[in-house]
Formats: C-alpha cells, structure tokens, sequence
C-alpha cells in the first residue's frame, strides 16, 4: 500500500538488501532504490544496461485481472549510494499494482508490493457542440464535428460507439469512415461520412445505398461508453436529431452572398451570409479580411444562424475605406462542395461560372 | 499479359520498390541534420529508408522527422510469435493493453530489428518501442536523436493534419495526407538527400471512378507504394473500395494535380491498410491487407482483416485502365486470377516485409489477443 509523503514503501529484509519507493513527481513519477551491500554495489559502473539492471532490481505490472506480472518496466538504472536506483521511462498507470523485485546473488530475493492510488475522478467529459448544427441537413452530408469538454482517447473503437439511427429506431450500418481524426487537444473529432457511400458511381453506394436518405429522420447518438483521454466514460448519451434534404450537388459561389458593411468608425461586424450552411471549422479560418492594399485585418470570427451567418468583429475600428473578404478555396459546404468543384465532378456536365474570390466592402 | 509489359517489369525490378531501397553511399542521406529531441506531436506511421533511417509520420505537427536511429547493421530477425504482444509493449511502458494504442509496425531491413509506433493513452505520449530478433522489446528513445525535420507544406489546401501513409522511394521520400476539415487527397514528395527543414512538393491527387466512368473525385490515400515501369515514376496508392490507382510524378510539378489511372478494383467495403512488394520463385507480387467494413454483411474470411497477394505485373497495365481495369470480383477476367485472397493471412492487421522469404505480422486471433508472428511470403 502506498502510503503518502516521499518514502512511498519500505521494507526491511535484512540489513543490508531493502526496497525504497521515492515519489519524484506524484505517484506516478518515481524512483526505486534497491540496497545492496557495498560489495555488490561496487560491480555495477554509473549507468547500467536494462538488461543488467533488470538481473538485480526490476519493476513489473501485476495484471488487475489474473495477478500476473508483466514485463519489467523500461527505465534508467543507476549506480546510486546506497545500492542501485531504477527510474521508470514513463509514468506509472494510477489505479494498478506493481511489484518490485531485488535479487542479489545467492540470496532469495526481496519482493514489495505498492499500488499506484487511482486518480481522483471529476465530472466525466461532456458533448460541448456537434456541427452541423441545422435542424435540416443535406442528405449527402459529409461530416460531422463532435466537440467534447475534455480531452479523448484515441481508439478505433469510437466508429463504433458514435452510431447514427434512422426513424425507425435502426443503426445505419458502417455509416463511418474509419480514420480517426482528432484535433491536436483531442477535443474535437472528425466523423466523415462514408465517402463511398456519398460519392456517384462508387461501387460502395452502388452495393449499399447512401448513409442517409433524403426526407428521413435521423439521430446521431454518441454513446456513454466513449471514454475520456483518462479512461473515465462519458456515463450519458449525447443526441442530436435531424431531417434530411435533398442532396447537394451545387458549388458554395461567394458572389451569391450577402456582405452587410459595417458603419465606419466603429467596430461592429462585418457580416456575410450564405443562402445554406457551410462547413462551421473551415469559416473559422477559410475567410479572412483584408484592407485595399492586401493587408490582412485583424479581428475575431464568429458563425451564428446554424452556420449560414459569418461575422468578424475587427480589432481596430474600421475606416471609410475599401476593404474585402477573401475566400480559400478549400472552404466547403456540408456536401463537401467548394467554390471550385462539387464533390462528385460529373464529366459530362458543363464547368459552371468562376467563383468570385474576394468580396468587397466599404464602411460608411 | 502482354509480353513486353512483362519483360518490363523483370527489367525494373531491382531497386524500383518500397523495402528495396537503392543503395546510397553513406552520408548522402541527410544533406543536413540536426541532434536533440525532434517535438513529435504523434506517430501515425513509421517506414524506413536505407542505413536505418527511421521516417516518422507526425501529421498532428503536419511533419516528417527522418531520423537516424544508428540501427543498421544486421542483429537477426525474429524467428517465433510473440503472443499477446499488446501487453508485452503495454507492460515495458508499466501500463496494461488497454491503456496503449499499437498505431503502426514496421521491420528495419538494415538490423532486422522491429519497431512500433505506441500511443501511451493516459499521457497521450507517442513512443516508439522496439522488438529484437530474440523477441527483448525496448525503447527507441527519441531524447538525443540526429534527424531532420521534413515540415509538410500546407500548398492552397491547409495543413495535412493525418498521415496516411509514407514510404522511401529511392530519390525522394512519399507522404500521403488527409485533413480534419476538409476532404482531400495530399501527396507530398520530399526530396532526397534530406535537408532539415526544407518542404517538399505538395500535389493533390485525382481519381477517376473504376466503375464508372462519369465520375471524378478527390479521395485520401490509405496507403502508398512507389514504383517504377518503363522509365517513368508513380506512386501507387490504394483508396477505400477499393481502388489501386497509380500516379505518374516524374513530370508533376508542384502544386499540379496528379491524375490517376486506376488499374486494379478489389471490391467495395475494404480499407487498404498496408502493402509492400516483394518477388517470390522469380516473380514479383504485391502483398496487401485491409480491412471490410462490411465483415458482418458478406465476409471475405474469418476476420475483417484480410490479404490479398496481387501479381505486380497489374501496375504496369496502361491500356486496360479505370472502367476497364481488372477486378477481382470478375469471375469471367482472366485478369482476375492473379489477384488472389491469402487464407493464411486472415486476422492481419498490420504486416511488413521481414526478408526475402517471410512477412512480419500482427494478426487478431480473436480471444488470444493480438499476435505478433513471421509468416512466409505467399
């Protein structure tokens, strides 16, 4: 049993060969020493081998479900005053038990037991928001945004603990993609649709049909199973229902949105509207303001109006003078649709107008 | 097969393939390098080029890290399975299987030594662990490394933010992307010798539908393989349902979109996880596993993992391409028959090149956890 305070475990076999637990960092941050006679001590050069360090003073795992020892543990052995020290590489798991063993030659060896206290559990991570967040999406909808309150485990298994259910209470089978693509916090996942099953003459949606239906009723359940980055489950489903549409097959155009100028001299938004949703995490940084002169201005975006409503508040107030909104050309639409192709390219169809890259504005 | 597709083939095998890089005289590796820790934000995927040079697929720092791991002189190869070789890793690191995430394997041909990319859950720590040819797993430190950091360039279509796949091809190094926002298929081609800091060239990949031929679409790669035919260079990437398309790049330049011609079809419902050439009885053959999303539907064998052995005269094919290009399900294509299911192979999950004769793998065997075995070449 750990007890709290620097020395975690001691025991005492004889006087000469004992185990020390020194917590470094927490308890899950430590060093062991092992005593050994001088004699013994003396052999060892300043940093040993692993594998000459695991011979005398090893650390291992005990299994919480059968008691078996693992593995010794990775770490640093050193020649240390009072025998030999054994830092792990990587921290200990809170929650488990651990053993150490120290053998000295002919002697029988010194084993001792410690348990790294579990962590101390907080409220359990939650859904923040999920994007798109329209009541009404397009039926080749392809993806969504799952942003939780907590940073989460990486785990293939989240394809399928994040379920999207049909109006008749039935799972869509395989509707994912199965690459995880987390944010660099591990707060937001990706979820693509299955793209074989969106894409127009892919064999998949040919075989199988489409993820979602136009004019059905769906629920996009994210299950209570799905677990934090410490292992805590969510403990509660998160849903988010909607209708579907019609498919989109049209190209997100700038010149058909509105631009409000803002008054100058002031700083209220500038804000532009699109006639459908577009994709929430690409307007956060696929728009940008910039000044006659290409000069980018700063300022902070926000997207109201389920996505259709895009508004930038600048630093500085803004002039009576030209100014325009730039767009990236990766922006897409909840299709997967740019300003400069649809998602499916139909070869057959004529190329539509060019998309008009910058927008103009002038504050009066 | 045509017959001087075929003599074209033997002609360029040797040296034209992933895992048979061309020798290249020492030092000319890394044109310049730097010693320290590399800031690696997570291993996606691990290869390996000449001379044990590690490749470190980081998309989360939009990054490759070659780094010289010293590891390059032959050390044996591993001889028997290693059972449950997630709690093996998991142990070493102090931590049980669950708390670990085995996210790629890979076998360096210049030691025989084998190394994983493991994510450490609870501290969201990448390591990289190693397995000797005595089955001893240690750490692959990257504390006080020699490497250079390759940045990948973001191009007009945002950062890579996943990688897919990569692999040393000869004078360059392949990197296949994806992104967290938006859909895109990213191919970036770095040049060797290796300059710390320096970008490559970015492309974006085009694929025309095999089966049907309307259709043209952007599509990530899951997985990349380079090659050689007739005195031209292409990538050959694999892509969900399962295309295997090739890219020509010799004359890309960069920011250019690369066409592709679809060559071989292998069926929908299947992932591409890994492929990796190799020559067995004098003939060369492409060895591939993936994964069906549609296991509990219509089962290609036991497990949602399966291989097929594919024979690699397919890829030189330039005529019979896209809608007419082969498929495996085509019981009247002759074509067919040199693409062939692997049944020893079922439960694959992750698989390399060990030596001439065998594959490493890493196989599901159900309630006996997570295997890892040589198995022979088929």
């Amino acid at each position: 049993m750990v007890v709290a305070g620097l020395v975690l475990g001691l025991v005492a076999a004889e006087p000469q060969a004992s185990i020390r637990v020194r917590e470094i960092e927490g308890p899950t941050r430590i060093e062991i020493i092992g005593t050994l006679p001088p004699a013994l001590r003396d052999r060892f050069a300043e940093v040993l081998s692993p594998e000459e360090g695991e011979n005398v003073l090893r650390l291992t795992l005990l299994d919480p479900e059968t008691g078996r020892e693992g593995l010794p543990v990775l770490g640093v052995y050193r020649r240390a005053p009072e025998g030999l020290s054994f830092t792990p590489r990587h921290a200990l798991s809170p929650g488990h038990r651990y053993r150490v063993t120290l053998r000295r030659d002919a002697q029988p060896p010194v084993v001792h037991e410690f348990e790294v206290p579990a962590a101390k559990r907080g409220e359990p991570a939650t859904v923040e928001a999920i994007y798109p967040t329209a009541d009404v999406l397009p039926a080749n909808l392809l993806k969504f945004y799952v942003h939780f309150s907590r940073p989460m485990r990486e785990s293939r298994e989240i394809f399928d603990q994040i379920r999207l259910v049909d109006d008749t209470g039935r799972a869509v089978p395989e509707p994912w993609r199965r690459l995880e693509l987390w944010s660099a916090d591990n707060r937001r996942l990706t979820l693509f649709i299955h793209p074989g099953r969106i894409k127009q003459g892919v064999n998949l949606r040919e075989e199988e049909g489409p993820v979602l239906r136009p004019n059905r009723r769906y629920t996009l359940e994210i299950g209570a199973e799905v677990l934090d980055a410490d292992g805590q489950p969510l403990g509660k489903l998160y849903r988010k229902t909607f209708r579907t549409g019609p498919e989109e097959h049209r190209r997100p155009l700038p010149q058909e949105w509105r631009v409000q100028a803002p008054a100058a001299g002031t700083c209220r938004p500038l804000v532009v509207e699109f006639p459908r949703p577009l994709d929430r995490a690409l307007l956060g940084r696929c728009l940008t303001v910039h000044a006659a002169d290409g000069r980018p201005v700063a300022g902070t975006i926000s997207v109201e109006a389920a996505e259709r409503r895009w508004l930038f508040v600048p630093a500085q107030e803004w002039q009576a003078a030209e100014y325009h909104v730039r767009i990236d050309a990766v922006l897409e639409d909840l299709a997967g649709n740019t300003p400069e192709r649809v998602f499916d390219l139909d070869l057959t169809q004529p190329v539509g107008p060019p998309p008009q890259w910058a927008l103009p504005f002038r504050p009066q | 097969m045509k017959r001087r597709a075929l003599l074209t083939v033997i002609g360029l095998l040797v040296g034209a393939m992933a895992g048979s890089p061309k020798a290249l005289a020492a030092g000319v590796i890394f044109k310049s390098s730097v010693t320290g820790n590399p800031d690696v934000k997570s291993i996606e995927v691990i290869r390996f080029g000449p001379q044990g040079v590690l490749l470190v697929g980081d998309g989360r720092g939009s990054q490759v890290i070659a780094i010289d791991t010293g590891d390059a002189t032959p050390r044996g190869t591993l001889q028997s399975a290693i059972e449950r070789i997630d709690d093996k890793l998991a142990g070493r690191l102090g931590t049980t299987a669950k708390n670990i995430k085995i996210n790629d394997m890979v076998v360096n041909p210049a030691s025989g030594v084998v190394y994983f990319s493991v994510l450490k859950q609870d501290e969201r720590k990448p390591v990289i662990l190693t397995v000797d040819g005595s089955g001893k797993i240690g750490e692959f430190a990257l504390d006080n490394v020699k490497y250079a950091r390759l940045p990948l360039p973001a191009g007009d279509k945002g950062p890579v933010t996943r990688i897919t796949d990569l692999s040393w091809a000869d004078d360059r190094v392949l990197v296949a992307g994806s992104a967290s926002e938006e859909f895109a298929s990213k191919l970036v081609s770095i040049p060797v010798p290796l300059v710390h800091e320096a970008k490559g060239s970015i492309y974006s990949a085009e694929t025309y539908h095999v089966s049907h031929g309307r259709w043209e679409t952007r599509a990530p790669m899951s997985s990349l393989m380079p090659f050689r035919d007739a005195g031209r260079f292409y990538v050959v990437g694999a892509f969900s349902c399962t295309p295997v398309v090739k890219y020509p790049l010799d004359e890309l330049q960069s920011g250019a979109k690369a066409k592709g011609l679809s060559v071989i079809e292998l069926g929908s419902g299947n992932r591409p996880l890994r492929m990796f050439s190799y020559e067995k009885d004098g003939k060369p053959y492409v060895l591939m596993n993936t994964f069906r999303f549609h296991h509990a539907k219509s089962p290609v064998g036991p497990s949602p993992y399966w291989t097929v052995r594919i024979e690699q005269s397919l890829l030189t094919e330039n005529e019979a391409v896209n809608e007419k290009a082969v498929r495996r399900l085509d019981k009247k294509s002759p074509a067919a028959e040199r693409i062939q299911v692997v049944e020893a192979y079922h439960g694959v999950m992750n698989l390399d090149k060990l030596d001439a004769n065998r594959a490493l793998v890493i196989r599901d065997d159900g309630e006996k956890g997570l295997t890892l075995t040589p198995l022979p070449l088929p």
